[in-house]
């Protein structure tokens, strides 16, 4: 897989979203952009999805992003956006199943996957249940499993995920075990993006972190370089002191208390 | 929870059943004479079995058979639409008489009643004139709802419905000039054509409809995996690989055709295409693999229906068809409403 992004801008209704970015991805990895709200961080991924038409500032394995169809992108990487909203009632697991919709796959080979990724999401269990009443994080679950059939019925070699604050509704159980998952992927080949507020998180399972503000790449680097008290204070305008992980070593972080 | 809600098995059998049970009792029921035996002996006689000169057959086959066909054609089509513009515009209000798509397609068959006599055109055309005219007043009705109803890439219910009160305004207001302008007898037919009949069904006619209005439906149809995925938005849509912008325009022309072929024939019937996806809903699927197969069946059971009553309940006059779906369906869409209510005040 590799992703290059150069002189990356979005300029909206003459407000400047992204300036300027550049970075560039050859191997599977999963990676954390972080930043305060409306650094563009979901701006970056509407990019990086091919929503945003950006004019050759994005390759996807040495191809302009936007030569890709729809369809052609489909089944390279699968997006979660933030919220996705259902109005008429489905089973939890047809709305799995709709990552599927286009696919030529047999009934019987999809109910095999829609199975394996509600049980990779632990969502097994209410899989029958109506979407439009269960609680924030299982629909964030049964959504993640929707993106994840939609790339795992994808025979393409190198194939990405890009996930818009896929934690944000999770216990503290489940967001353990999906960045556990999103890690996993990333052996099978699967690179993953994942947006996300809880640096702790992002410290102990990204490989490397985008650290975005006001629309321009601070820095990209691996968690130990990024999760640093002079950066992190200064970016998000608010102190923080840094410890280390007992286990890992890698670097925690805490509120100040003044 | 409702287990109905998810029955796997789709619900076609019961509603094709539904669908018989009613066709046969439209044929047999009628101002002249109620026997069911009209089916049969029909059949036979089509089958050239017996050429009894049975003039109640005559009835039944050239008055009560074609209306029956037409009923289910533009049942069908008004049904579905319904269904699928609720998907497109990820909205539960959507419907082709509400969103006043009706409403341009009559301004344009009005202004072919009106105006026919003052053109001179070739005889072959004039039977293609009125349902042509309504395609087109069908086809800017729906661009112009469109267009209007869309805040920041999403449909709001309150936008969209106001969209169509001013789209139906204009269309009222456009039908009231005509009707100023026309004579007698072309304004006796605006008034009883714009709450709906099907009165002027006959083979003819159907031969000219059937096939385009035939031709959306299966086109319709085929969209279901797409309308499915707009259920979670555009954008996800596109992510999974739909190409959004050409599914919408090709869904908003099929249903501007068929609407407009419907209308053309039959006049404004409203409700149909809100009330039958919403009972499927409830009673059978949400998932439009199933919802836009069974919104035809159940559609153009609920309009024969609605056909028996009209040409029965004041016997031998006849109620406007529009009327009776009105009736059957204003009280469901305050429902609805309600039920929308409730959502935004309670937030759920």
């Amino acid at each position: 897989m590799s992703i290059e992004v150069k002189n990356l801008s979005v300029v909206k209704s003459g407000k400047s979203l992204l300036s300027d970015i550049n970075f560039e991805i050859n191997s599977p990895q999963l990676i954390g952009i972080i930043g305060e709200n409306g650094a563009g961080k979901s701006t970056l991924m509407h990019c990086l999805s091919g929503l945003e038409t950006s004019e050759q500032q994005i390759r996807l394995n040495r191809q302009w992003l936007e030569s890709y169809s729809n369809r052609e992108l489909a089944q390279l990487r699968a997006v979660l956006p933030q919220s996705n909203d259902l109005i008429f009632p489905f089973q939890a697991r047809e709305v799995v199943r709709l990552g599927l919709s286009l696919s030529s796959l047999s009934i019987e080979q999809q109910d095999e996957l829609v199975n394996h990724c509600l049980q990779e999401v632990d969502a097994y269990g209410f899989a029958q249940k109506n979407y439009l009443y269960l609680s924030g994080g299982e629909k964030q679950r049964i959504q993640l499993a929707r993106v994840l059939v939609q790339l795992y019925s994808s025979d393409a070699k190198s194939r990405y995920l890009l996930l818009d604050e896929p934690t944000s509704a999770l216990d503290l159980k489940h967001q353990v075990s999906v960045l556990r998952l999103l890690k996993q992927l990333t052996k099978r080949n699967i690179g993953v993006f994942i947006i996300i507020h809880d640096l702790n998180l992002a410290s102990l399972f990204c490989d490397r972190i985008l650290l975005l503000k006001h629309g321009e790449l601070v820095k990209f680097d691996k968690p130990e370089n990024i999760i640093d008290q002079p950066l992190i204070s200064q970016t998000f305008e608010t102190d923080v002191l840094i410890m280390q992980h007992p286990q890992t070593q890698s670097p925690l972080m805490v509120n100040e208390i003044t | 929870m409702n287990s109905s809600v998810f029955n796997k098995q789709n619900h076609c059998y019961w509603l094709l059943t539904l669908l018989l049970i009613v066709f046969w009792c439209a044929i047999s029921i009628g101002a002249a004479k109620i026997d069911f035996s009209f089916p049969f002996e029909l059949f036979v006689n089509l089958l050239g079995l017996n050429h009894d000169e049975n003039y109640l057959i005559t009835i039944v086959n050239n008055i009560r058979l074609p209306r029956v066909l037409l009923a289910i054609l533009v049942g069908a089509t008004l049904a579905i639409s319904g269904a699928s513009l609720q998907g497109l515009c990820r909205n539960p209000l959507a419907d082709p008489g509400l969103l006043g798509i009706s409403s341009g397609a009559a301004v344009g068959a009005v202004t072919v009643i009106v105006m026919a006599d003052k053109w001179s055109v070739p005889g072959f055309i004039q039977p293609y004139l009125t349902p042509l005219a309504a395609i087109i007043g069908a086809a800017i009705a729906t661009f112009a709802i469109y267009r209007l109803a869309q805040v920041k890439g999403t449909m709001q219910i309150a936008t969209l419905l106001l969209a169509g009160v001013a789209v139906n305004a204009l269309g009222g207001a456009l039908i009231g000039i005509f009707s100023y302008l026309a004579d007698d007898q072309a304004l006796r037919m605006i008034t009883f054509w714009m709450m709906g009949s099907l009165a002027s069904a006959s083979w003819k006619m159907l031969a000219i409809i059937s096939p385009v209005l035939i031709t959306c439906i299966v086109l319709m149809l085929r969209k279901k995996s797409e309308l499915n995925l707009l259920l979670l938005g555009e954008a996800n849509a596109r992510y999974v690989g739909v190409e959004v912008d050409a599914v919408k325009k090709q869904l908003l022309w099929i249903n501007a055709i068929g609407v407009g072929v419907a209308v053309s024939v039959s006049g404004i019937i409203g409700f149909v295409g809100l009330v039958v996806p919403h009972i499927l809903r409830l009673g059978s699927s949400a998932d439009y693999r199933f919802l836009l197969f069974n919104s035809a069946l159940m559609g153009a059971a609920l309009l024969i229906l609605a056909d028996v009553i009209a040409r029965t309940i004041i016997s031998p006059a006849e109620l406007p068809i529009g009327l009776v779906t009105a009736v059957l369906g204003a009280p469901f869409f305050i429902g609805l409403l309600v039920k929308q209510k409730k959502k935004l005040v309670l937030g759920i």
